[in-house]
């Protein structure tokens, strides 16, 4: 009894641990905030009710794992729900406020905290100037990488390796590492 | 790694490069080249990553890389990572990096037409002020020299004495005759001997009178005498 609630208070300091790491995983696999939220919510109580079966040694993969699966069962009802809204529409030509594809395409994290927003910006700083353009321009423009290539009059295969090289320096910078820690 | 996960990258690549031939200026991600050794490498699994918070694998990369995913916890914390940042970025203001350096550099051209519209009218008063100042100099200068020029071309009336002699001559035409004479009695006495009275402050002495060797007139002999007779008037009696 008293190894159980060990294990259950250990798996709750787990979700408080990683709690930004795995709301911004859900957000990646949802694309939505609100979806985000509540699967962050079930992958707690998920993981709380089955911490029986946590090894302390693998509980961050374990988390991820429940937040995943929480995910995707979340994906699932929301494309459903996505269908039946759409065929409500189509028949009843309203209710488009419904439809579930413009929370999809909202943008990400709407919440980045502001000291973390200056960090990525000195990063970002940090790259390669062609590096640089390249990101800005996929992520924050929106642009393709055809155009991107054709703005910039390089080959594709360039922008693509620029692009790949920028994600990978950003992800072993300093800075997005401490980033990475600083909510632990 | 699941190998159905990875022939269904490799078949998306491989439908993504007939993509690409058929429609090169619509390419996305998924259209590059993912194969099998995508997901052994950090590099790789970053790119798919991104590829994935993107939104730019397709239904079935998608499908795939979940479930690659649930066998490979590193693979939800590249996606973490990658959320992260692309988040923080698409936040970030417009006019970061690139495009944030030829704002500055715009911004910076910008002020420097300002200022320089600001000094402009500053230098050009300068500009104003220093070619008066030089022209003032050389109108100084050049009247210096002319009046140097006048003063030396003057006659000089120690050089020039019959002018001085003719001035002297036309000044003793003006003076009346009675003045003329009294003249001539000054010179005359001061030609025998000075006599300068001269007003002290220590207790008179008659001694320094002593005029044994001076022949003095007699008109001022007695007026010497009458002022001894009478009783000259002190100083306070005369102002008061």
């Amino acid at each position: 009894m008293a190894h159980d609630d060990e294990i259950r208070s250990l798996v709750e300091q787990a979700c408080v641990d990683f709690e930004r790491e795995l709301r911004a995983f859900l957000l990646g696999v949802l694309k939505d905030g609100h979806l985000a939220d509540d699967a962050y919510q079930k992958t707690v109580v998920k993981a709380i009710e089955a911490c029986s079966a946590v090894n302390q040694d693998t509980i961050k993969g374990w988390l991820f794992k429940i937040a995943l699966n929480e995910a995707r069962e979340m994906k699932r009802v929301s494309k459903r729900q996505s269908r039946l809204n759409q065929a409500v529409s189509e028949s009843a030509n309203s209710f488009s406020w419904l439809q579930s594809s413009e929370s999809v395409a909202q943008p990400l994290l709407a919440a980045t905290k502001i000291e973390e927003k200056a960090i990525i910006e000195a990063a970002l700083q940090r790259l390669d100037e062609n590096y640089r353009d390249v990101v800005l321009r996929r992520i924050q423009k929106g642009q393709t990488f055809a155009e991107i290539a054709a703005d910039l009059n390089r080959p594709l295969g360039t922008i693509l390796t620029w692009m790949r090289r920028a994600l990978l320096e950003l992800k072993e910078m300093d800075e997005l590492r401490r980033l990475s820690d600083f909510d632990k | 790694m699941n190998c159905g996960v990875c022939r269904i990258l490799t078949n998306e690549a491989g439908q993504s490069e007939s993509l690409a031939n058929q429609n090169r200026s619509q390419l996305r991600v998924s259209d590059v080249n993912m194969n099998h050794s995508e997901l052994n490498t950090p590099e790789g699994r970053t790119w798919l990553a991104f590829q994935y918070v993107s939104g730019e694998l397709s239904v079935d990369g998608v499908e795939a890389f979940e479930l690659a995913m649930l066998a490979d916890a590193s693979l939800c914390e590249a996606v973490a990572e990658m959320t992260a940042v692309c988040s923080a970025v698409r936040q970030l203001p417009a006019n970061t990096g690139a495009v944030g350096n030829n704002t500055a550099a715009n911004t910076v051209a910008t002020a420097t037409q300002v200022s320089l519209a600001v000094v402009t009218p500053t230098e050009v008063k300068a500009r104003k002020s220093g070619t008066g100042m030089m022209l003032a100099s050389l109108v100084t200068v050049v009247c210096c020299g002319i009046l140097a020029v006048v003063v030396s071309s003057l006659p000089n009336s120690t050089d020039r004495p019959e002018l001085a002699v003719s001035s002297r001559e036309d000044s003793a035409v003006e003076i009346p005759a009675a003045d003329v004479v009294a003249a001539e009695l000054l010179v005359d006495v001061w030609a025998n001997g000075a006599v300068v009275v001269v007003v002290v402050d220590h207790e008179f002495d008659e001694s320094e009178l002593a005029t044994d060797d001076l022949e003095v007139p007699e008109w001022l002999l007695a007026a010497v005498a009458i002022s001894a007779d009478e009783q000259p008037a002190t100083r306070e009696t005369e102002l008061f």
